[in-house]
């Protein structure tokens, strides 16, 4: 791109053709007031601070819609614009109700501090006082229309980062308001929750209900740290207060690309339940408040019991895969090399072993493309996985994608969600049917030559040419047709994605296995050797646990009947096992649980109960779905009460055994050795590894 | 140098201010030797004498804050507005929105609290259609925001018009 050479304020200023007067400004450290603009956002020239002179044009104009030219003479602080710029906020506060000693924002509020900037000590024209409402509907959002000042940065945002659109204007003029969907109110419109529109706000027209009357400068404090809501590990900016945590805010960072969803944004400051602030151990059916100590002595007594010295098998132990790498890696070394049990699982629903299987874990992390592919993917194959649910984030890449780059979407998946209403195919099969389905679609795709099909052994490709859309109909249970449509969609698209999530793994490692092999054999690789596919991690931590030498148990094979002793590794984890799963439990003679807050069902199962420290109370190591290695700091310290998971599983085994039998807590896995906060680790070579035809074959023999 | 006179007036306000001022705690013994406090709800006088500065907090809702901010207008050579309330109209004009009588029905008869209420008629001020800032009604020489504007930053403003300077605004606050 060409270079353009213009004067900025007498400075001689270089930058590339196409640049605005704004960004040329910002990048010479130019601190030109803007309200409207937010970097990474489509500048629609609204708020009209920015304005600049330009020599040979009659009258001001905004610099973050106006390209640099050659020979441009740009003055950004004269007398004249900077009583044009108090004018435009004097018309600002006079236009709307806005007060800001109430207000949630003050204190951070951009309208105050342009207010600020330029001497605003008072307005002179005269107060509108609009009638306006204020949109209490939304479970966590509040919108005070009172406070808006039509700069659309919400609208902007939920149209371009998340995909979602339900914002947009209403009316013209003095009149426009900010309205959701066709004007209803925000609780009831298609807002997805991600609270994008509370960030960008630069007043307090949009704000988080739940701190709404946390005001007060002085004491607030802005630390960033991981959000330990699903695998793709979003950086998220907490606003604490008093011991407390505020809003949440998107942090940018290599991968979230500004959005959050749900989850991150609510979930983890709404916990719906009572925090535990006590050691409880039952006695006679009773909680009573003990020392932690008891439970370290009842549980060395029965792990020194003749069951447990005979077969250690019958200790067991689940894991929240939301929890740091550091506690995991702990309790399932204290499980192995202490115990010696191999009976613990990571809680993730998803099939633990068949993805490792399918992945081939064993060597090494599989080279699987990152979210920023998602952003170049001109198709989207979405299998066995609910992304608004359980990934919103990756949802509103697809959103975004299909909205403004037209991207196709195919979605395997017999629910219907929102998404549904934006696929191109939607086939609705059984979920067991999703490995045959991709098995027929890599057949239709060698037989449009989309595929490479030269290391296919010559039985299995006879077999196939007999194979007919029939036969495909009725062992994937649907119109092959449908199939053969999503294998030629896929074979035009240039860069297509595939998202698999739990419920392909759901049913054994072919499902994601068949993924693969349409990604290999159609060599859809990213520039860089990865495959085009993304295998949800639903916790925050699916990937880390995935680097331990020893994978544990399946979810769904694990039963803990005949155990002896179980510990239950919790922390903040709410919705992560199917219910009859606990109801297993209950044949446990001991169960310690490790919990932060109260979960009935997970409370009625427990003999011993260690309150711990909840997400915002700990730090730790999380590796995301792209295999990024994060570290989240603690927003605060634990309070007194909170037991340290490590620090008991180390007092158990020093109480348990003897000084030479003494146990340290390992390092982390390998793999994260010398690698810094935020990189990727490395990844092995896939680029020859060759196609799976196995999934062919059961194909044609079903 | 002679002996400032000040006067200050509390109209559609909490009063807020006034302990804001009284904020400035032993600067008040300063103040006293620059300045005498000639008219003020703590000083129990009922007419504006003439002074130098005139302090107003609160906007103007009803005609007896309108007949009041004219007085000190009329009597003061520098008038300061004080606060949120007087410099933008701030939480009592969250009623502009409504009519006056919704106002008074909610207030004194609507209201949960109460049973048998009624809109008091007798020995009160109308209200005015709508409650503004100062600077709509009279001429205004300074603003002081702030909700309520901290005792450093009265001081720091009072203090400078007493010695006859300009304050500089770079510590605005609103809140």
């Amino acid at each position: 791109m060409s270079n353009v050479r213009l004067s900025i304020n007498e400075r001689e200023i270089d930058c590339a053709a196409g640049t605005t007067i704004l960004n040329a400004c910002k990048a010479h450290d130019i601190d030109v007031p803007t309200l409207c603009h937010f970097e990474g956002l489509t500048d629609v020239g609204a708020c009209r601070l920015c304005i600049v002179e330009i020599d040979g044009m009659r009258r001001p104009i905004s610099s973050c819609t106006t390209p640099v030219e050659n020979g441009m003479v740009v003055r950004t602080h004269t007398p004249r614009l900077q009583t044009l710029r108090r004018q435009t906020l004097e018309l600002l506060f006079g236009e709307r109700n806005h007060i800001c000693p109430f207000c949630p924002r003050s204190g951070n509020c951009e309208l105050q501090n342009r207010g600020y900037e330029h001497g605003v000590d008072h307005v002179r024209f005269d107060y509108l006082f609009p009638k306006l409402p204020v949109d209490n509907s939304h479970r966590y959002i509040a919108f005070d229309h009172n406070r808006c000042i039509m700069c659309t940065r919400c609208v902007r945002a939920c149209d371009e980062w998340v995909g979602a659109h339900t914002l947009d204007v209403d009316e013209r003029g003095g009149l426009s308001r900010i309205i959701a969907d066709q004007n209803v109110p925000l609780g009831e419109s298609s807002c997805v929750s991600c609270g994008t529109c509370v960030t960008v706000c630069p007043t307090g027209a949009l704000f988080e209900k739940r701190s709404a009357h946390w005001h007060g400068r002085s004491t607030k404090e802005f630390k960033e740290t991981i959000c330990t809501g699903c695998g793709v590990g979003c950086r998220i900016r907490a606003t604490v207060q008093l011991r407390q945590v505020g809003e949440l805010h998107a942090a940018g960072g290599p991968d979230n690309n500004r959005i959050l969803c749900e989850k991150g944004r609510f979930w983890l400051t709404h916990p719906g339940s009572a925090r535990i602030n006590n050691v409880l151990i039952r006695v006679g059916g009773q909680f009573e408040q003990r020392d932690v100590d008891e439970v370290v002595q009842e549980c060395a007594r029965r792990l020194r019991s003749v069951s447990i010295q005979k077969d250690p098998q019958r200790v067991v132990a689940l894991l929240s895969g939301h929890l740091p790498l550091e506690t995991l890696n702990a309790t399932q070394s204290f499980m192995r090399d202490v115990v010696g049990s191999d009976r613990w699982v990571i809680a993730d629903r998803s099939n633990t072993q068949s993805t490792r299987a399918a992945l081939d874990i064993d060597s090494g992390l599989p080279p699987l493309a990152g979210l920023k592919e998602l952003d170049r993917a001109d198709l989207f194959v979405v299998i066995g996985a609910n992304l608004e649910r359980n990934a919103g984030v990756v949802a509103s890449y697809v959103r975004r994608g299909v909205l403004h780059r037209r991207a196709r979407l195919l979605k395997i998946n017999p629910r219907h969600t929102w998404l549904t209403d934006w696929t191109d195919v939607h086939l609705e099969s059984e979920r067991r049917r999703d490995p045959m389905i991709l098995a027929a679609m890599l057949k239709y795709l060698i037989d449009m030559g989309a595929a490479d099909a030269a290391t296919m052994p010559t039985d299995l490709s006879k077999k196939l040419k007999r194979f007919d859309d029939d036969d495909i109909s009725i062992a994937c249970g649907i119109d092959a047709t449908q199939i053969k449509q999503m294998a030629a969609l896929y074979a035009a698209a240039e860069a297509p994605m595939i998202i698999c999530g739990r419920g392909l793994s759901k049913h054994g490692p072919t499902g994601l296995i068949g993924a693969l092999n349409i990604v290999r054999a159609t060599g859809n690789q990213t520039a860089d050797g990865k495959w085009r596919l993304m295998d949800l991690a639903l916790q925050a931590n699916t990937y880390g646990a995935r680097l331990f030498e020893e994978p544990g148990l399946n979810m769904h094979d694990f039963d803990p009947h005949s155990a002896d002793i179980a510990f239950l590794v919790l922390g903040d984890s709410q919705r992560e096992w199917p219910r009859t799963w606990l109801q297993k439990l209950r044949a446990v003679t001991y169960v310690v649980a490790f919990l932060t807050r109260e979960r009935e069902d997970v409370l009625a199962a427990s003999h011993a109960v260690i309150p711990t420290a909840t997400w915002s109370e700990r730090g730790g190591t999380y590796v995301n779905l792209e295999g990024r290695l994060q570290v989240g700091a603690p927003l605060m310290q634990p309070p007194s009460h909170a037991v340290d998971e490590i620090a008991f599983f180390q007092k158990l085994s020093n109480e348990w055994k003897a000084a030479q039998d003494a146990w340290d807590v390992p390092p982390l896995p390998a793999a994260c050795d010398g690698v810094a906060d935020g990189a990727l680790l490395s990844c092995r070579d896939d680029r020859d590894r060759a196609v799976d035809w196995t999934t062919l074959r059961e194909l044609t023999e079903a | 140098m002679a002996k400032k006179r000040i006067a200050t007036v509390w109209l559609c306000g909490c009063s807020g201010c006034h302990m804001s001022f009284l904020d400035l705690d032993d600067r008040l013994i300063d103040l006293a030797a620059m300045a005498d406090v000639v008219a003020s709800p703590i000083v129990d006088v009922k007419d504006f004498p003439k002074c130098d500065i005139g302090l107003v907090e609160g906007g103007v809702a009803n005609e007896e804050n309108l007949e009041v901010l004219l007085k000190l207008r009329a009597a003061s050579d520098t008038l300061v507005s004080l606060g949120d309330c007087a410099g933008f109209g701030c939480v009592p004009m969250l009623r502009n929105q409504f009519s006056n009588q919704d106002v008074l029905d909610r207030a004194y008869i609507d209201v949960e609290s109460t049973a048998f209420g009624a809109v008091p008629t007798i020995e009160v001020p109308q209200l005015l259609p709508k409650v503004k800032p100062i600077h709509e009604h009279v001429k205004v020489d300074a603003w002081i925001p702030g909700c309520p504007p901290s005792a450093d930053r009265i001081w720091k403003a009072v203090g400078a018009l007493l010695r006859g300077e300009v304050a500089d605004g770079d510590t605005l606050e609103y809140d």
